[in-house]
């Protein structure tokens, strides 16, 4: 099988700080592949290296079996979407589209024909003629993808493309732009450092810390089965504990936290006793109760007071808080997310009442520390 | 009451400007104007009439010094883009921190001293016995010592040595902020430098070279000190005529004529070379 890109241990350094260290990935033609990272993590870089504009120290990339070593940017079958755009202000937004293809030598008809057809496909139909500071953030965010898309590239680099505009224009973006691709049948690759842009568009996911990647994956696989605490945290809300384990009890591992709290686990040979591990719980993965009758066949259960609500429309977000069990006396905020269902009950609690706050030991999702 | 203190205050704050419009611009032109326009018909009798500007045409000698100043002036001033823009583009975008600034200070330098003095230090250089002869001779390049003085060559280079600064100076400014991701954006749609410069570097530094250019034209027509020293005899520039009706002829009103001549060509041509970039002066001189 070809791939539309690979990267092979991709390392580049400035000076002796090291911006991307040993990047190695693949993506699959058609794809729609997003890197996510925290700001300052090596994400640009990592995409200005395979776009040209920057030589990687070590490593290769290669795009559709061709090696990219010593290929000029304005030669590679890539285009980019700048993280400022960077629209050609002297020029109207029909100039900036036929900028690539004037460079091609393409002739005035056909870059007429091309342009048109692209400006429709983004919805831009009638402004051609329109200069670049005439037109609303949106749309010059869809202008610099058709400058880009006119020149049907292998792949679409995207820098953070919604990073400049507002939210509501971003959410609608975000569907847009999965749209567009499905259509299109181009491979994306999408760099952001916003966790749901990237779980709602990408086919896979490669999450990056400090110029190194965590974990490839479906957006599935990286929320359900995070490998680091680092993926755990950053991908989806989680609650977090860090501990030691301090016993089996078949079926179950039992982990004592740093509060002092006993949480239990599904046991996994890879474990032993001592092991200092975190422990994950994914806000709507936890139960609550409340009222008098005791939950049963919750594995974790704890006491705690609901501090606070938050209505979210579909679902509704609770802060509770809960002492650990067994005399300890830290007390720790948790999130819980329960769907807002009409007429139930449970899911119309007040801050201030008192609850049980419960989940099983499946999911509990736990990470040794220090181990990949 | 308080509103007219304001009116009276801003009138008085305009008071400077306005007496420097006046005693500086106005009245000078104006009296230029009015006495290229009387023709002396005896001791101190002057007519109104065309007299001066018929004399003007009527002598070779004047109208072609004229109109070479004005294509030597269009020329160097061509080339002194063409040396400044490269220097400009380092010093804007390639040079950084210590470099920059020291880059800049080298354009600055031959201000530090008068412009008699810079031209003297040319002719040292240049003329026959000079620095440069000396040299070529040591390293047995030449046999007899050249004149290098007194040539059109010789006047172009001091002529784009004087005006340097004031085209390095806007064309750094405006090279400063264009945005270095425009050219990545043009280099990753397939344009090569060449494409760069005339599609993007050149239309966003249009102001500058609008601006860099009437100013370094408007100085070169206007130069004597360089054109004389340098250029000699042989190489007359048009203010060496003005400067003789008025001191050495008295002729003050044939001076006049071409003074004004001079200044309506020269507008004439900037508003030429606005049209043909399509910029606009207010947006120019900002
Ligand atoms: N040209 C450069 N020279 C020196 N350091 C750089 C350069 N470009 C990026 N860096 C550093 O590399 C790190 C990663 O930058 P970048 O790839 O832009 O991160 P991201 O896009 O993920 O926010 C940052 O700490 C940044 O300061
Ligand atoms: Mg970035």
């Amino acid at each position: 099988m070809t791939f539309a890109l690979e990267c092979r241990s991709l390392s580049k350094r400035f000076g002796s700080f090291s911006a991307v260290s040993d990047v190695s990935f693949t993506i699959s033609e058609g794809s729609f592949f997003s890197i996510l990272g925290p700001s300052g993590c090596g994400k640009t870089t990592l995409l200005r290296m395979i776009s040209g504009f920057c030589e990687p120290d070590k490593g290769d990339i290669v795009i559709h079996s061709r090696s990219m070593r010593g290929i000029l940017p304005n030669a590679r079958p890539v285009n980019m979407v700048f993280q400022q755009l960077a629209l050609f202000p002297m020029m109207t937004v029909f100039e900036n589209i036929a900028y690539g293809l004037r460079c091609r030598k393409v002739s005035k008809k056909k870059i007429s024909f091309h342009v048109e057809e692209v400006l429709n496909r983004v919805g831009l139909a009638q402004s051609g003629s329109k200069k670049i500071d005439q037109l609303s953030g949106g749309q010059k965010q869809r202008v610099a993808i058709a400058r880009c898309l006119v020149l049907e590239p292998k792949i679409l680099l995207l820098d953070e493309p919604l990073g400049a505009l507002d939210l509501k224009l971003r959410e609608h973006m975000k569907i847009e732009l999965k749209k567009l691709q499905t259509q299109l049948g181009t491979t994306f690759l999408y760099i952001t450092h916003d966790q749901s842009e990237a779980l709602v568009m990408s086919s896979h996911i490669a999450v990056m810390k400090e110029g190194r990647i965590e974990q490839i994956g479906t957006p599935q696989a990286l929320y359900q089965s995070p490998k680091s605490s680092f993926v755990a945290q950053f991908v989806g809300d989680n609650n977090h504990w860090r501990g030691k384990i301090v016993q089996f009890c078949e079926p179950y591992v039992e982990v004592q936290t740093e509060e002092g709290w006993k949480l239990k686990a599904l046991y996994s040979s890879s474990f032993q006793v001592g092991d200092r591990v975190d422990i994950f719980v994914r806000p709507e993965a936890m139960l609550v109760k409340s009222g008098e009758k005791k939950p049963n066949g919750w594995v974790n259960c704890f006491e705690g007071l609901v501090s606070s609500v938050v209505f979210n429309g579909g679902t509704r977000d609770l802060w509770v808080n809960v002492r650990g069990g067994n005399g300890s006396s830290f007390s720790k905020e948790l999130k819980v997310t329960l769907p807002a269902q009409k007429g139930d009950g449970e899911a119309c609690l007040p801050s201030g009442r008192a609850v049980e706050v419960g989940w099983d030991a499946l999911s509990s999702h736990v990470l040794k520390v220090g181990v990949k | 009451m308080n509103r007219l203190l304001l009116k009276w205050n801003v009138g008085l704050l305009a008071l400077p400007l306005l007496l420097w419009i006046v005693l500086l611009i106005i009245l000078p032109l104006s009296d230029l104007f009015i006495s290229s326009f009387q023709e002396k018909v005896g001791v101190g009798v002057f007519e109104w009439g065309l007299g001066n500007y018929q004399a003007f045409l009527q002598e070779p000698f004047y109208w072609q010094t004229f109109i070479r100043t004005v294509l030597f002036s269009i020329i160097a001033t061509m080339a002194t883009l063409g040396v400044a823009f490269p220097v400009a583009y380092y010093i804007a975008k390639v040079a950084r921190g210590r470099v920059k600034s020291m880059l800049f200070v080298l354009c600055l330098l031959p201000f530090w001293v008068s412009e008699l003095v810079r031209n003297y230090g040319w002719m040292i250089i240049l003329r026959e016995s000079g620095l440069l002869n000396h040299f070529l001779m040591k390293l047995n390049l030449i046999t007899q010592p050249i004149e290098f003085l007194y040539r059109d060559a010789t006047v172009m280079m001091g002529l784009i040595y004087t005006s340097l600064l004031f085209m390095v100076v806007p064309l750094v400014v405006v090279l400063e902020n264009l945005d270095e991701s425009l050219l990545e954006a043009s280099d990753d749609l397939g344009g090569g430098r060449l494409i760069s410069l005339r599609r993007i570097i050149i239309p966003h530094a249009m102001p500058g070279i609008v601006s860099g250019c009437i100013m370094v034209f408007m100085l070169t027509l206007g130069n004597y000190l360089t054109a004389t020293l340098l250029g000699g005899k042989e190489s007359l520039w048009f203010t060496e005529h003005i400067y003789n009706q008025f001191m050495t002829r008295w002729n003050w009103e044939l001076g006049s004529a071409m003074g004004f001549l001079l200044l309506v060509v020269s507008s004439a041509l900037v508003w030429l070379g606005l049209r043909m970039t399509g910029q606009k002066l207010n947006k120019v001189m900002t």
